[in-house]
């Protein structure tokens, strides 16, 4: 017989109620998709370690300060909490990422170049490693939004209220974003070898 | 529809975001226009590969955050 998986909410309630253990459930559960969300928008080790960290203790001080009151979006929640905080050290650098609105951006003339014959024998963890490189290229605004609906399942709509854009720019970004990994792997001939 | 509508369309009827009425009008341009049939089988394939990646954080991360949970426990 199925096992049925605890809730996030439970999780959290039981958290605020002095379980331990259900905040490390929580961490298991959602570590990988906070952290490669992190990484995606850093692009650095040392400092999304930093930020995952740092994430975690506003998750931790909110819950138990009793505010938190996001019911069911729990892992959007804490997104929402990363992206705050990668937007701040951003700003202590006074540097941004630039934005650019265009299908011609120039990642294709900035990605480094790749084997021209590739392997059939290309495995998938190699395909994955190769689009995490195209998704770093892609301009801030366009990584953004592919992270927060990839990794926190969170609609256009939600997008552009903690982007503070237009649903139609959060969507084009998107589509941006897509159009520009197309292109990029077409011209690569990397989707061909996708079995 | 223009392409810049097509292709928003295609964006959101990706993501499950359409309206039952653009629902019908992008099934339709995929069942008809092999170019957006093309571009939509892509998409699809790219989005899916992007949900998949995946970079897991060091196990002394966790640990150090539950540190502090311990740590902090009982101070609010």
């Amino acid at each position: 017989m199925c096992k049925q998986q605890v809730t996030d909410n439970e999780l959290v309630a039981r958290f605020i109620k002095g379980e331990e253990s259900a905040l490390q459930s929580l961490i298991v559960r959602h570590e990988r998709k906070i952290y490669t969300s992190i990484y995606l928008l850093v692009k650095d080790r040392e400092l999304s370690d930093d930020i995952f960290q740092d994430t975690f203790i506003k998750v931790i001080n909110t819950l138990r300060s009793g505010n938190y009151n996001e019911e069911g979006k729990f892992l959007s929640w804490v997104l929402r909490i990363a992206h705050n905080l990668v937007i701040d050290h951003f700003r202590s650098l006074k540097k941004m990422p630039l934005v650019h609105d265009t299908e011609e951006y120039s990642i294709f003339d900035t990605l480094p170049l790749m084997d021209d014959n590739i392997e059939d024998k290309i495995i998938l963890e190699q395909i994955h490693k190769q689009i995490r490189v195209l998704i770093e290229e892609l301009p801030y605004d366009q990584r953004e939004v592919v992270i927060m609906r990839h990794f926190g399942n969170m609609s256009f709509k939600e997008i552009a209220e903690v982007t503070n854009v237009s649903i139609n720019t959060s969507l084009g970004r998107m589509r941006y974003a897509l159009i520009n990994l197309r292109k990029l792997i077409k011209e690569k001939d990397l989707y061909l070898n996708v079995s | 529809m223009n392409e810049s509508c097509t292709l928003n369309e295609l964006v959101l009827y990706l993501h499950n975001e359409t309206n039952i009425i653009q629902t019908v009008e992008v099934q339709n341009a995929i069942d008809n226009d092999e170019e957006i049939a093309e571009i939509f089988d892509d998409l699809k394939k790219i989005t899916g590969f992007i949900s998949e990646i995946s970079i897991r954080p060091a196990g002394a991360l966790r640990e150090s955050i539950l540190n502090y949970a311990r740590l902090t426990a009982g101070t609010k």
